[in-house]
């Protein structure tokens, strides 16, 4: 237990101090109100609540590129090696690693949401003092759903080994197949965003908020569950 | 002058990355899958007698509307090619950096960005030779003749190499974007979105006039409807402003790429 927690420490510094991840909190973040920005000022008649939704789809982008950081910094030549010469138990180091990801990737995604909302909130509030706010219902599951799209981000990295593979498999997943497919809801809706979109913004259908949860839970454990399972069977 | 192995070898190189497949497949599975999709669409509208809620039936608009998002298969082309040589995934190249290893062998910097750029426009020129014809294909057999054609041949075929000339200048864009940010991460996320998520260019537009000159929306109406264009450049001074954008930026990251050490 004490060297799980030394293992966990060390990978929380190694994720803290890595400026590629620096850079991706402060895309995500700034990049959020900007976006949001850009959308008031493009259509001034729309509530927080709606600018919010509007804004989700880059902040996923950010939490997938925040994922493909964290987990890419061992992939590179001779990490790997110097990881394992450090905490030669892998399971041990891949627990501290998701572990430390984890809690670095819900601070990224409260200070991303909580930065889209307040520049929600400060557009809408100057137009028309009196529109809707965002419930913290929203808040909470806007948050949940871009930890889950961060952790699969992060797993789909350990599965290709490689910071490249992933993005490329991640925008598609979340930029290019929703798309694609919008024309097809029945199949759509087991995407990863758009079940994420069920979840924060609700279903038409009404009583499918379960499933959302279940495609969007079974997305992350997969891609976690394979990223483990790869990481776990690399040569150095 | 270019030597006729330089490009050789640099095609070699390109032709043999993963991720420039990757791009090939992108451009051509994902403008293909939803050429089908659309057009499967208004058949289905057209022969229910119910086309009220489509722009309109046209088969080639179906595969223009389709055909943007293979720009996104351009953009990774560009990209890679240039930003695998500073890539640190493999262990194999010399200090991690492939770029090192390709100075050795080619130290003229300015004439291995040229050599660069003239692969990626064979690459994405084949691209394009490839994934138009199957998408018009694909989209006149499904469509069965149902739907009133608005878009003349002429018209058409101008309209396809306007979008063939889209697709090389955005790819080469990505190229000198991935140089001057020795990167692939940043130029790769921020033009995908540019490109399908949400266009930045299409919401600044919305907010100021000088949008239209910014080279992607410049560049719109080289295949985009007239009738649903955005409010951007014709199609002639469209195309020089987009030229212009992408020489400037080729030509700032070859000044770069001088200056730098690798």
């Amino acid at each position: 237990m004490h060297r799980f927690g030394s293992a966990l420490v060390a990978e929380l510094s190694k994720a803290t101090t890595l400026p590629a991840i620096g850079a991706a909190t402060g895309g995500t973040v700034g990049a959020g109100a900007v976006v949001v920005w850009l959308l008031a000022a493009v259509d001034p008649h729309r509530s927080a609540d709606e600018y919010l939704l509007a804004s989700v789809g880059f902040l996923e982008v950010g939490m997938a590129v925040l994922g493909i950081a964290a987990a890419a910094q061992d992939c590179g030549p001779g990490h790997f090696r110097t990881a394992l010469l450090a905490v030669p138990r892998r399971n041990c180091l891949l627990m501290a690693k998701t572990l430390s990801f984890a809690v670095v990737c819900s601070v990224v995604a409260v200070l991303a949401v909580a930065s889209c909302a307040g520049m929600a909130w400060s557009q809408a509030g100057a137009r028309d003092l009196g529109s809707n706010p965002i419930a913290w219902g929203r808040l909470t599951t806007v948050v949940l759903v871009l930890v889950a799209i961060g952790a699969l981000s992060f797993g789909v990295t350990l599965l290709t080994r490689s910071g490249t593979a992933a993005l490329v498999v991640m925008l598609g997943l979340i930029a290019l197949l929703p798309t694609v497919l919008s024309s097809y809801p029945a199949v759509s809706q087991w995407l990863p965003t758009e079940a994420g979109l069920r979840i924060y913004a609700g279903a038409p259908e009404g009583q499918v908020t379960m499933r959302a949860y279940f495609a969007l839970g079974a997305w992350v454990t997969v891609g976690v569950g394979l990223g483990w399972w790869r990481f776990g069977r690399s040569e150095g | 002058m270019i030597h006729a192995h330089l490009f050789r070898s640099e095609w070699t190189k390109a032709v043999t990355l993963p991720g420039v497949w990757a791009g090939f497949s992108v451009g051509l599975l994902v403008p293909l899958a939803l050429t089908a999709l659309n057009v499967m669409t208004t058949r289905s509208a057209v022969l229910a007698g119910d086309s009220s809620q489509l722009a309109n039936t046209s088969t080639w608009e179906s595969v223009f509307a389709s055909l943007v998002l293979g720009t996104v298969g351009a953009v990774i082309i560009g990209v890679m090619v240039v930003g695998s040589e500073y890539s640190v995934d493999s262990a194999d190249s010399g200090g991690g950096h492939q770029l090192t290893t390709s100075l050795l062998a080619v130290p003229r910097r300015v004439d291995l960005t040229i050599a660069k750029t003239l692969v990626v426009t064979c690459l994405v020129t084949t691209m394009g030779a490839v994934t138009i014809p199957v998408c018009a294909l694909v989209a006149t057999r499904l469509s069965g003749g149902l739907g009133v054609e608005t878009v003349t041949a002429a018209q058409a075929v101008a309209r396809c190499f306007g979008l063939l000339l889209y697709w090389v200048l955005t790819a080469v864009m990505a190229l000198a974007i991935a140089q001057l940010l020795r990167n692939v991460v940043v130029p790769l996320t921020l033009l995908i979105i540019n490109n399908s998520l949400l266009s930045v260019s299409y919401l600044l537009s919305q907010a100021t006039s000088l949008a239209k000159w910014l080279p992607d929306l410049a560049g719109r109406n080289l295949f985009m409807d007239p009738a649903y264009a955005y409010e951007s450049l014709d199609v002639l001074p469209g195309a020089v402003i987009m030229a212009t954008w992408t020489l400037g930026l080729l030509t700032l990251a070859a000044w770069s790429f001088t200056r730098r050490d690798a």
